[in-house]
């Protein structure tokens, strides 16, 4: 199981490399927000790998706010920066973002951890887990839901809106066809940890590395084909 | 500079889907539409209780 994750967490980190990289060079707003998002998705990864060889209240804590709350958020605000061009939207969107983000650390500092905790199964997957050992307050799960529900619709419905757009218009094939893959690849562990929070099947790990591989090739697809304008990977600003 | 009256800006890359993709991408797009909705309902559900648990 910890193989799994091990690769995830290579890839995301090699993955939010590459985007913070790019925000060096053109220091635009979404690939910051996508890069942080792929180190949330990276540590969310590396605590799994910790989890797997050692159980420490504080990294099941951060694996609970990296992977399960600030993950998609992050990475659908790198989305919404990037298709919503209405003057000031997006960044109202990022202040709320980030004061509900330092919220959840708050919550995940204060969260209690229950005696169940001294019988966590290293050989057992975290998501299997979690819920007997941490406690999540009403605030908690709402606030998960909540970032969750926005990172989700603005990643996944941000490229598929985006290769619509490009398929519509018969342009930039790749950058298209990247798309594709990034809704895919956003998608899996969306699915797969709304599964997880509904206690139904737990695909999470091999979700995730799906997903992160998705994803990846997506943005390098995309990258490919670049405007004279641009670099991004979900660019919809054919108009 | 934009090509005028179809909003592409002329160095955009046209290109022609073979008849095979005419079918796949919308098909595709539409599935990963379903997925996106299908997160959704789970996460609805799970709200009114009618999944296992959250």
């Amino acid at each position: 199981m910890q193989y799994i994750s091990i690769l995830s967490t290579i890839i995301s980190f090699i993955f939010a490399a590459a985007v913070l990289h790019r925000y060096r060079i053109k220091r635009t707003n979404h690939l910051l927000f996508w890069g942080i998002g792929l180190v949330f998705y990276g540590l969310g990864t590396l605590t799994e790998v910790i989890l797997a060889f050692t159980f420490s209240e504080w990294v099941i804590k951060l694996w609970y706010l990296s992977g399960a709350m600030l993950t998609a958020a992050w990475l659908g605000q790198g989305t919404v920066y990037l298709l919503v061009r209405k003057r000031g939207v997006a960044r109202s969107l990022a202040v709320v973002l980030v004061i509900l983000s330092l919220i959840s650390l708050g919550l995940m500092i204060a969260a209690p951890i229950t005696p169940e905790a001294v019988s966590y199964d290293m050989s057992q997957p975290a998501s299997a887990q979690y819920k007997e050992i941490l406690v999540r307050n009403g605030a908690t799960i709402g606030l998960t839901i909540l970032l969750n529900v926005y990172g989700t619709i603005a990643l996944v419905g941000g490229a598929i809106y985006s290769a619509y757009l490009f398929w519509r218009k018969k342009v930039l094939a790749k950058r298209m066809v990247g798309n594709i893959l990034i809704a895919a690849g956003a998608l899996m562990p969306a699915m797969a940890g709304s599964f997880v929070k509904a206690g139904l099947v737990d695909y999470l790990y091999v979700s995730e590395l799906i997903g992160v591989i998705l994803m990846y090739a997506g943005f390098l697809l995309a990258m490919e084909e670049r405007t004279p304008e641009g670099d991004v990977m979900t660019s919809a600003t054919l108009e | 500079m934009r090509k005028k009256g179809t909003g592409i800006k002329p160095q955009s890359k046209r290109f022609t889907p073979s008849k095979w993709n005419e079918y796949l991408v919308p098909i595709v797009l539409i599935l990963l539409l379903i997925g996106l909705l299908a997160t959704l309902v789970i996460v609805a559900l799970s709200l009114y209780g009618l999944t296992p648990g959250i």
